[in-house]
């Protein structure tokens, strides 16, 4: 069991210092509830997941970018800022995140179009 | 959305937003100008306590402490029930605006933490306070519209952000008149919500109405003109004109290296975004020098180390 819930640990610092990143690059105060709702939405997906695939996760980026991609959206955090961020994606102010972050830019909406 | 009082071009928007201690400095979350009608500062009390305690743990992020102190404060206006002046045509005000000021403020703190459901209330209720105490015309209604326009923005609805910078722009205008530096900003604001809609004939026509005012009141190096000035070049830089873009930010640049102190965190953002501009135009080496400038800054900005 300790083994197991070392991963989730892992993965939920590991989140929790992402999104951490996220808005500090954008420079933007971080929806702190919503935050906590995704870090929620992230430990109770990988509690469902058998331990081997857990393990698995964690030692795949990709994987791991997709779950956290996953409960970015199912929290709604991809709804706060929204505005917000399109408009630094745009200015090309969002262009500092480290590549793998394009899994939450990409949630946001593009410039409507008149 | 104005990147001279931002570390980017929305989000200290929304940050001078739960900055607020004073009326006067409401009118700031709402980028009202220097010189434009604004309510007196309510005297010390424990509103003021209590609302500066707020903007302590907002800036270390203590976002809780934040709310909570921001509460109190509005409780305390509630139970001094202080609302805003009643003399509409009065430019300062006989009473303390206390209630609306904090309406505004714990609304632009949820929205700085994008808590868009608690802060529509508010918002809503200062309007409603401030048209019936001081009239639907007058200009810190206009600040409250902008405050709601913000939360607008913040959630993407550009067209009803746009509504009600126009109805803000309608009351400054008639209020302060055409001329006034205070329009100048509101052009400004309603040019951007307008480039975000992709309206770019309008957002450029708007953005260079609003820097001719301001440069007609201000003269041409003042710091709010450099903000115009900012809006322009992020503006030609997203639609590729970049001899243009390229101009702007060094007319920018310049204004802010010359009358901002070295130290000045706007002076760091403008270097971030002129970097941004220089990296999209190939010329990484110069955006590194002004990178590291930005760096150097917000680190002494951070320590409280003194000039050099």
């Amino acid at each position: 069991m300790g083994a197991r819930d070392d991963v989730t640990d892992e993965l939920r610092k590991d989140f929790r210092e992402r999104l951490e990143l996220f808005y500090a690059q954008l420079q933007l105060a971080p929806p702190y509830d919503s935050v906590e709702k995704a870090v929620g939405v992230l430990v109770v997906r990988l509690k469902a997941m058998p331990a081997e695939d857990r393990r698995a996760l964690a030692a795949d980026p990709s994987r791991r970018w997709a779950i956290y991609r996953e409960a970015f959206i199912a929290s709604g955090l991809n709804r706060k800022h929204r505005g917000i961020i399109a408009g630094l994606i745009r200015s090309g102010r969002a262009a500092g995140l480290p590549r793998e972050y394009g899994a939450f830019l990409d949630t946001y909406p593009a410039p409507q179009v008149e | 959305m104005e990147p001279v009082s931002r570390t980017g071009p929305w989000q200290r928007h929304i940050l001078a937003g739960v900055l607020c201690v004073t009326a006067s400095s409401l009118v700031s979350c709402g980028h009202a100008e220097p010189g434009a009608h604004t309510p007196v500062a309510p005297p010390a009390t424990l509103w003021k306590v209590h609302t500066q305690a707020a903007q302590r743990a907002y800036v270390v992020r203590d976002y809780p402490e934040a709310e909570r102190q921001y509460r109190k404060a509005l409780k305390e206006a509630e139970r001094l029930k202080i609302a805003a002046p009643t003399d509409p045509s009065s430019e300062g005000v006989a009473d303390d605006p206390a209630l609306p000021t904090s309406l505004n403020n714990l609304a632009n703190f949820y929205v700085a933490v994008a808590r868009y459901d608690e802060a529509e209330p508010l918002l809503q209720r200062a309007l409603t306070l401030t048209r019936a105490n001081l009239g639907p015309g007058h200009p810190y209604v206009a600040v409250t519209l902008q405050n709601l326009a913000s939360l607008r923005e913040a959630q993407g609805e550009f067209a009803e952000a746009q509504a009600l910078l126009e109805e803000a722009l309608r009351i400054d205008e008639k209020a302060l008149g055409a001329s006034h530096q205070k329009v100048g900003h509101d052009l400004n604001r309603l040019a951007e919500v307008a480039a975000a809609q992709q309206k770019i004939a309008e957002a450029e026509a708007l953005f260079y109405q609003g820097l001719a005012i301001r440069e007609e009141n201000l003269g041409p190096d003042h710091p709010d003109v450099a903000v115009s000035l900012m809006s322009l070049a992020q503006f030609y830089a997203e639609q590729d004109q970049n001899a243009k873009a390229e101009s702007f930010y060094r007319r920018a640049l310049a204004i802010r290296e010359k009358k901002l102190g070295p130290n000045d965190p706007v002076l760091a953002d403008t270097l971030r975004y002129y970097a941004v501009f220089l990296r999209k135009t190939s010329r990484n080496e110069y955006a590194r020098q002004l990178e590291l400038r930005a760096d150097t800054i917000d680190t002494r900005v951070s320590l409280d180390v003194p000039t050099p």
